[in-house]
């Protein structure tokens, strides 16, 4: 790391000097009007340098309204200024000038409204001179889950491990996510603090190792933990939220009972001599449990020591010969001691992606024919795999000047095929033999080799701008245009202040057009949720090449 | 009996095998006459059984030759505390137990030895009494000076404990103090323990206090944290803190724990100014990088990285921020292409500073040539490793097939200091040479601050003695073993201990060929073995042996 030279942030005057060392990043004025306290006042300093002026307020609990001692506030006048809140949750800078500053609070326990919601607002700012008022700032305290994990029998289960699990909305597609984990100590007992408000889920185990040995350790008898989601179960889907608000302490105990541990045995065959053969037990979630499989790579026989009850995946690797790789994925029921299953690795596949680009601009095909230049990224995606989603990136294979994109090692399955354009360009179509690929899944079949992916693009791109209007001011607007009878993803555009959007290129075809305040709050990828709001949509058709316009209204999520 | 190999259930818990074991040899081809190993699990305090205490058998094989987990078997003690293994082929075998609320073990574990159980006609293996002893906590509270807790607070747990035969505080533990503050180290075994913290206010701001020279036409002239007053309040930093009220190990209280004692220790942290510390450093272009860490000393063996910040004042003059008064060690790190450098030092500082840097050099680089007597290519991969006799602080590098090493990361001070080929075991240090430092045995002295070059000469060939202990004839279990060499002062890499089996019998394994004394002490396992005085008492009167490379010996030893 190099020595951190203070970076000096000059804006449009100097009054509004962003501080040296994180400079937090200043919202351009115009967006900010409705963070200023006290906005009648705000108006550009006509005075002359010299006046200094107090900046004087209160921070506040935003649950119970209390003022919060002992929180650091800080301004960026001139450099950074900092102090702590008093007994009275009061702080005040004095000496300032007249301006304009971003200030930021911070206090263990408490977020900044900022932190919880960043996309609603940004940087909090903070205005000096002649008539401004005290300022009131809130925190938001954190959210705090918290226990005892005990056997029925009262005695505390040690070192199980606690995780947090929440859904989260990422491209319109709701996603799980791992969040904090810990295990439980030596009383049973676990805290988890930290927490921004949302729905959480828990689950609880599987431990490790069995709590009860058999006789010998090659018997079965072997009883364990097995996972459970709060408040009971071995389901996720079947699992209750834990709604944490602000300033929630939640209490999760609960009471598990041993449940026999299983052995899984068997033998693994077509991996080459010597190799070695990677085993991963998956459970619904997609995640790993067991790591205590035994490989022999002489015999081929593997051995599961210990998995509680349950469906997974069991999922074999090897590293084949020249580079292909080897790979077996076998669904694993597990409710009682498994012995002489059988495994066999089968080669991956590695599909060649052949791509055209039909150019009617000029400068288009220049592009394509660059060395590295390949119009469009191409994954494969597999959201078969429980909560977590297997991507395959397209790479680069050949040699120069006859190069091509080739997807590698892919595993057998069914895979969603995204096509991402390297510039102004669309796809036209996307075909494996006779398959659609713009509204077919792709099939990989264990073992052979594929045909290429044909990729068609296409330059000669429509565009669309227009105006969104609400009753709402400053807008805050995003416009989506959702492709009719296509499984293409709705392209998103954000709208300025003032409504107006546009779209540089979007592929011809027919559109519904939606405008809508907070689309990372909307489920869009999702058919089901996106109908509600179909109806507010605006319906166009785009030819090649055209220019079109449309106005729409604003569409509240939520409402 | 040695225990380097797994310690059956205690092993359990982490057990993560991914290579495959092979499958155990048959014993014996004929029905082997068997016996049962049985006993008692009880309270070590009070004596009462310990009903369902998981105990495990698990044969004792040579070290580097891990058991199968099949081989381990288990049974579950009775509401009498007693178990009964049946069938037992005749052999060693490891026995541990462990029962919720106590430190699991082996059968009379000392250190990492223990008495293994020697089933077979003739020897006894039944009515073993196993005492297991409650385990003890502490735990505490950590506040700041408003008593806010202070959440993510590193808490440090140090045991009295031996090592290398010296009793010594150790680092044993560290957590993070949760949300309210609150910390806990469980499982702890009855002992002397010192507990320290290490944080910083959440709400410090370290402001540069020197006008930064710089070119750039961005830079404002007020481009600094103003010193203000408010800043100044918040320029503050936390001492290291030791139950109770300690700012070093050496002044920390003791917190003594009996079996299952719960020790409390909390800690109210008082905020100091920080420090500002010129460096000068010996860079004078501006684009060479440099960094500066700051590590402080919280016991002998120990430190924690400060989080300070840096900023290049002027090239070669670096103001480093949010320093803690006390003894610190000062790295600079500085860049020549993509090569960092890094020098070191030792300074106590406990005001506002300029340090020297360029001069600095107390620290050493160590670096030589590792060769085969018998000239022959030396095996790879090869590590060695460095020893303060100091502060017992140890760091390893790789040597290259051509016999090369330097330990020109860890830079280190002058003292005396200790060579040991880690790897391959095989290999032995049979002579130690240096122009520039004085050797002797398998340790040198550095005594000026110039880089030392050493040259180690390796042999193959190390020997294994087994034996048995004996007291008025009969086998003596649990006897600690020690093998010493002559010179007790300049080669603690070559003692071995063991412990003495049921049926009397040890092993020494990987013994470097030499002149030894060897001794079974009764009760010696309190002993401070690595200081010669206490030893030779021991050795006054005690045989000497001489090992030959390749040696396989057998001794009979008389506890002493």
């Amino acid at each position: 790391m190099l020595p951190r030279i203070p970076l000096f942030t000059l804006l449009a005057t100097s009054l509004l000097a962003a501080p040296s060392f994180e400079p937090p990043q200043l919202p351009a004025l115009s967006s900010a009007s409705e963070e200023i306290q006290n906005t009648a006042s705000f108006e550009a300093p006509q005075n002359s340098n010299d006046e200094k002026y107090t900046l004087r307020g209160t921070i506040v609990n935003s649950l119970t309204g209390e003022p919060i001692r002992g929180a650091l506030v800080q301004i960026y006048f001139l450099g950074q200024t900092s102090m702590l809140t008093g007994p009275d949750g009061k702080f005040q800078f004095d000496g300032l000038p007249a301006g304009q500053t971003v200030i930021t609070v911070r206090k263990p326990g408490f977020f900044a409204e900022e932190e919880i919601q960043p996309s609603r607002g940004g940087q909090r700012l903070a205005t000096t001179g002649p008539n401004t008022s005290p300022i009131v700032l809130k925190l938001i305290p954190e959210g705090v889950i918290y226990g005892r994990i005990s056997e029925d029998d009262g005695e505390p289960i040690e070192g199980l491990p606690i995780q947090l699990l929440a859904q989260r909305l990422q491209n319109g597609r709701k996603v799980w996510e791992e969040r904090t984990g810990t295990t439980t100590d030596e009383e049973g007992m676990f805290r988890i603090a930290e927490l921004h408000p949302g729905d959480y889920f828990l689950s609880a185990g599987p431990s490790r190792a069995p709590v009860t040995f058999p006789s010998k350790l090659s018997k079965s008898g072997a009883q364990g933990i097995p996972v459970t989601f709060y408040p009971s179960g071995s389901d996720l889907a079947a699992a209750a939220p834990i709604p944490i608000t602000p300033g929630r302490r939640f209490e999760v105990n609960l009471s598990l009972s041993p449940r026999p541990f299983y052995r899984v045995s068997g033998r693994i065959a077509g991996y080459g001599q010597g190799q070695y053969v990677n085993l991963q037990v998956l459970d619904s979630t997609g995640k790993s449990v067991a790591n205590n499989s035994r490989f022999d790579p002489t015999s081929g026989s593997f051995q599961i020591l210990w998995i509680p009850a349950g469906a997974y995946a069991l999922r074999t690797d090897s590293p084949g010969a020249q580079g292909q790789a080897l790979t077996a994925t076998v669904p694993l029921i597990v409710n009682s001691d498994l012995s002489g299953l059988h495994i066999m690795l089968m080669p991956t596949v590695s599909i060649p992606i052949r791509m055209r680009l039909i150019a009617s601009r000029t400068g288009s095909e220049r592009l394509s024919e660059q060395e590295n230049g390949f119009p469009a990224y191409v994954q494969l995606v597999s959201r078969d795999n429980g909560l977590t989603e297997m991507r395959y990136g397209a790479q680069q294979v050949g040699e120069r000047g006859n190069s091509w994109l080739q997807l590698e090692n892919v595993a057998p399955g069914t895979y969603e095929v995204e096509i991402n354009p390297n510039g102004m360009f669309y796809v036209q179509s996307a075909t494996s033999g006779t398959t659609n690929l713009l509204e077919s899944r792709l099939s990989v079949a264990p073992g052979g080799s594929m045909q290429p992916i044909e990729i068609v693009m296409r330059d000669d791109v429509a565009s669309l701008s227009g105006n969104v209007s609400s009753d709402s001011q400053p807008l805050n607007a995003t416009v989506m245009a959702i492709r009719e009878r296509s499984s293409m993803q709705p392209i998103l555009q954000p709208a300025d202040s003032n409504g107006s959007f546009q779209f540089p290129f979007l592929p011809p075809g027919a559109y519904k057009i939606l405008a809508v305040d907070h689309p990372e709050q909307l489920e869009y990828s999702n058919p089901d949720v996106l109908r509600k709001y179909l109806s507010k949509a605006r319906d166009t058709t785009l030819s090649a090449d055209q220019a079109a316009r449309i106005d729409l209204e604003l569409v509240k999520i939520g409402e | 009996m040695f225990s380097l190999k797994l310690l059956p259930l205690l092993v359990l818990f982490g057990f993560v095998q991914k290579a495959a074991v092979p499958p155990a040899a048959p014993t014996a081809s004929a029905a082997p006459s068997t016996s049962r190993i049985s006993g008692r699990v009880i309270d070590a305090v009070t004596g009462q059984p310990l009903a369902s205490a998981v105990v495990a058998i698990d044969s004792s094989n040579p070290p580097n030759s891990p058991n199968s987990p099949d081989s381990t078997r288990v049974e579950v003690a009775a509401a009498d505390g007693s178990f009964v293994f049946a069938d037992v082929l005749p052999g060693k075998y490891v026995l541990s137990a462990r029962h919720r609320g106590y430190i699991a073990q082996t059968y009379q574990q000392h250190e990492s030895f223990t008495t293994a159980i020697v089933v077979g006609p003739g020897f006894e293996s039944e009515n073993l009494i196993f005492g297991l002893r409650p385990s003890a906590s502490i735990s505490g509270e950590i506040a700041d000076e408003s008593d806010d807790p202070i959440r993510h607070a590193d808490v440090m747990l140090f045991h009295q404990t031996f090592a290398g035969g010296k009793r010594r505080p150790f680092l044993i533990q560290r957590t993070a103090a949760d949300d309210e503050g609150h910390y806990r180290f469980g499982h702890l075994i009855p002992g002397t323990y010192f507990v320290g913290v290490a944080a910083q206010p959440w709400y410090a701001q370290h402001n540069v206090r020197h006008r930064v020279k710089q070119e750039s036409q961005d830079l404002a002239e007020g481009g600094l944290q103003p010193v203000t007053e408010q800043n100044q309040n918040l320029d503050v930093v936390y001492p290291a803190s030791f139950f109770l009220n300690a700012s070093d190990l050496a002044g920390a209280a003791a917190i003594t724990l009996r079996s299952g004692d719960t020790g409390i220790a909390d800690f109210r942290m008082r905020p100091v100014p920080a420090l500002h510390l010129l460096v000068r450093t010996s860079v004078a272009d501006p684009g060479q990088g440099e960094q500066v860490q700051v590590l402080q000393s919280l016991a002998e063996d120990s430190s924690v990285p400060i989080p300070v910040g840096f900023t290049q004042v002027e090239p070669g003059l670096m103001e480093v921020t949010g320093v803690p008064p006390g003894r610190l060690s000062l790295g600079v790190n500085t860049s020549h292409g993509n090569e960092w450098t890094r020098r070191s030092q030792s300074v106590q500082v406990s005001s506002d500073a300029e340090i020297d840097a360029t001069q600095n050099d107390s620290s050493v680089v160590v670096s030589g040539i590792l060769k085969m007597e018998d000239a022959s290519p030396l095996p790879q991969p090869a590590r060695v490793l460095l020893r303060s006799f100091a502060n017992g602080e140890a760091f390893n590098t790789t040597v290259s097939a051509t016999g090369e090493f330097s330990f020109k990361n860890n830079p280190v001070e002058t003292g005396n200091y200790e060579l040991i080929i880690i790897e391959p075991q095989a290999l032995f240090i049979r002579n130690l040479a240096s122009s520039g430092a004085k050797t002797s045995g398998r340790s040198f002295q550095i005594a000026t601050a110039q880089d030392v070059n050493v040259t180690i000469t390796a042999a193959r060939g190390t020997a294994k003695i087994t034996g048995i202990a004996l007291k008025n004839d009969k086998p003596a279990p649990g006897a600690m073993i020690v093998l010493a060499p002559l010179d007790l002062k300049s080669n603690p890499a070559l003692f071995r201990r063991d412990q003495a089996d049921s049926d009397g019998t040890f092993a020494l394994n990987f013994v470097v060929p030499g002149r030894y004394t060897l001794m079974a002490i009764e009760d010696g396992w309190d002993l401070e073995w690595a200081d010669p005085d206490v030893l030779q008492k021991y050795i006054t009167g005690s045989e000497s042996v001489q090992i030959a490379a390749n040696g396989k010996i057998e001794v009979k030893v008389k506890v002493k």
